[in-house]
C-alpha cells in the first residue's frame, strides 16, 4: 500500500518539474521575441507557445504553498491546528481562479480586476509568510523548525521575484501590440529589449530561489 | 550526508529538467509541423525546439553518473565504489559528444559522430537491462528490487529515445526537402506521420521517468 505521503511528495516533486523546468522553454522562447531578426509571424507563433508553457510555472506557483503543507502536515507539523489545516487550500482555490480570469481575460475590465486580486493574494501571501510565520516560529505558537521557516522565507522571496518579473514586464505587452500593429522600429525593439533586460535579474533570482528551496527540502538542515 | 543530499538534489534537478524542459519541446513542436506557418517561422521553431530539447537530452545522459553516485553512497550495489569514477568519465565523455553533435553544423562531419552515439545508446539500453535483470534474480549488482525496476525504467527510456529517432528519419528528411523546395501535400503528409510515431515514444519516455520518480520515491518492497 502506497502511503499518502508518497503522493504528496511526487506532487510537489511534479510541481517542481512544470515550475522549474517549464521556465526554460518561457525564458529562452522569450529571447527570440525580442530578436529583430524574426518577422512578426514569427514572433506571433512564438508568444502563443510561451503563453501556452507559462501556464504551468503559473499554476505551479499556486499550488507548491497547499502541496507543502500537505507535506508537512504528514510529517506531523502543525498538530496544533488539527483538521483546519486543510482549509489551507480554500485561499489558493481563489488564487487560481483570480489567475485564470486575469490570463484569459486580459485587457478587458474584469480581466483587470481579476488581476488586482491576484496582485492583493500575491501581497497577502508575503505579508503572511514574513509577518505571520514570523510570528508563529518567534512566539513557539506551533512548532517551525528553522528549515521549515527557511522554507516560508524561500516561498515569500519567490513570490517577490514574481513581482518583479511582473512590473519589470509590464512595458513589453503594449510594446508588443504596437509591434503588431505598426511594425517593426528601432524603438519599438529597443523598448522590448529593454524589458527582457529587466526582467532577467528577476528571473535568475526567481530560479535560484526555487532551486535553493528543493535543496532545503531535501537536506533539511538542522535535523 | 552532505554529499548524500547534494547527490540527492542534482538527482531531482535532472529529473525536472529533463520532465519540464520536454514540455516546451513537445508543444512546440505542433507549430513546428503546421502547414499554417511559414517556413522561415517553421524552421526558427525548430531552431528553438532543438535548443532546448538540449535541456532533456543533457539530462538524460548526466543521468548515469549522478544515479549511480547515488547508489554508490547509499552501499546499494557490491560493486567498489571507485568504480563509480568510470561512470563520471563516460558520462562526461558522452555530454561532450552530445553537446558537440549539436553545435556542430557540419552533417558530413556530423555523420559517423552520431552513428557512435546511437551504437552508445544501443549498448546501453542492454547493458542496464543485463544489470536490471541479474540484479532481480541474483541481487547482483543491485542490492534492491525496487533500483533493479528503476534501472528497467531507464534502460526502456533510453531505447524509446533509440526509436524517436527511428521514427523521426522521415520527418528529418521531409523537414529539410521543405525548407528547399517549399510545402506540399506530400511533405505535409511525411512530416505529420513521422511526428505522430516520434510523439508516442515522447509520451512513453514521460510516463517511464515519472513511473522511475515514482519509484524512487516510494523505495517498495518487491
Amino acid at each position: 500500500m502506497v502511503d499518502i505521503q508518497i503522493f504528496w511528495l511526487i506532487f510537489h516533486v511534479l510541481i517542481l518539474v512544470y515550475w522549474l523546468g517549464a521556465d526554460i522553454s518561457v525564458f529562452y522562447g522569450s529571447s527570440q521575441l525580442t530578436n529583430n531578426k524574426n518577422s512578426i509571424e514569427t514572433r506571433l507563433a512564438i508568444i502563443k507557445i510561451i503563453s501556452f508553457v507559462n501556464w504551468f510555472p503559473n499554476i505551479a506557483n499556486i499550488l507548491i504553498f497547499p502541496v507543502g503543507i500537505m507535506l508537512l502536515v504528514g510529517l506531523g507539523y502543525f498538530s496544533e491546528v488539527g483538521e483546519l489545516i486543510y482549509l489551507v487550500w480554500v485561499p489558493f482555490f481563489f488564487w487560481f481562479f483570480f489567475i485564470t480570469g486575469s490570463i484569459t481575460q486580459r485587457g478587458t475590465y474584469i480581466g483587470k480586476v481579476y488581476s488586482y486580486l491576484d496582485t492583493s493574494m500575491r501581497i497577502i501571501l508575503i505579508c503572511f509568510v514574513y509577518l505571520g510565520v514570523s510570528f508563529l516560529y518567534f512566539l513557539d505558537v506551533i512548532l517551525i523548525e528553522e528549515w521549515v521557516l527557511l522554507k516560508f522565507y524561500l516561498y515569500g522571496f519567490i513570490l517577490i521575484c514574481s513581482f518583479g518579473i511582473r512590473y519589470s514586464y509590464s512595458d513589453f505587452t503594449p510594446t508588443f501590440k504596437k509591434l503588431i500593429e505598426n511594425g517593426s522600429t528601432p524603438e519599438i525593439e529597443k523598448k522590448l529589449n529593454l524589458s527582457r533586460n529587466k526582467v532577467k535579474p528577476w528571473v535568475i533570482s526567481l530560479w535560484i530561489g526555487l532551486v535553493l528551496l528543493s535543496y532545503i527540502g531535501i537536506s533539511k538542515p538542522g535535523i | 550526508m552532505f554529499l548524500e543530499s547534494i547527490i540527492l538534489w542534482l538527482h531531482i534537478l535532472l529529473f525536472v529538467y529533463w520532465l519540464g524542459g520536454d514540455l516546451g519541446v513537445f508543444y512546440s513542436s505542433r507549430f513546428r509541423n503546421s502547414p499554417n506557418y511559414d517556413i522561415k517561422t517553421r524552421q526558427l521553431i525548430a531552431k528553438i525546439t532543438s535548443n532546448i530539447d538540449m535541456a532533456p537530452k543533457t539530462t538524460m545522459v548526466l543521468m548515469i553518473p549522478i544515479g549511480f553516485s547515488l547508489v554508490a553512497i547509499n552501499n546499494l550495489w557490491v560493486i567498489p565504489n571507485w568504480i563509480i569514477i568510470f561512470f563520471w568519465i563516460f558520462g562526461l565523455a558522452w555530454l561532450i559528444l552530445v553537446w558537440w553533435l549539436h553545435l556542430t553544423k557540419d552533417l558530413e562531419k556530423k555523420a559517423p559522430w552520431a552513428k557512435f552515439d546511437l551504437i552508445i545508446r544501443y549498448v546501453l539500453f542492454i547493458l542496464l537491462l543485463i544489470i536490471s535483470f541479474t540484479s532481480f534474480f541474483n541481487n547482483y549488482p543491485l542490492l534492491e528490487n525496487w533500483l533493479a525496476l528503476k534501472v528497467l525504467l531507464f534502460a526502456l527510456t533510453i531505447f524509446c529515445g533509440i526509436m524517436i529517432r527511428i521514427s523521426a528519419k522521415p520527418y528529418i528528411l521531409a523537414f529539410g526537402k521543405m525548407t528547399q523546395e517549399g510545402s506540399s501535400p506530400e511533405i505535409e503528409k511525411v512530416i505529420t506521420k513521422s511526428a505522430a510515431n516520434a510523439r508516442r515514444w515522447v509520451k512513453a519516455i514521460w510516463l517511464l521517468i515519472s513511473l522511475a520518480a515514482f519509484i524512487g520515491i516510494w523505495k517498495p518492497l518487491i
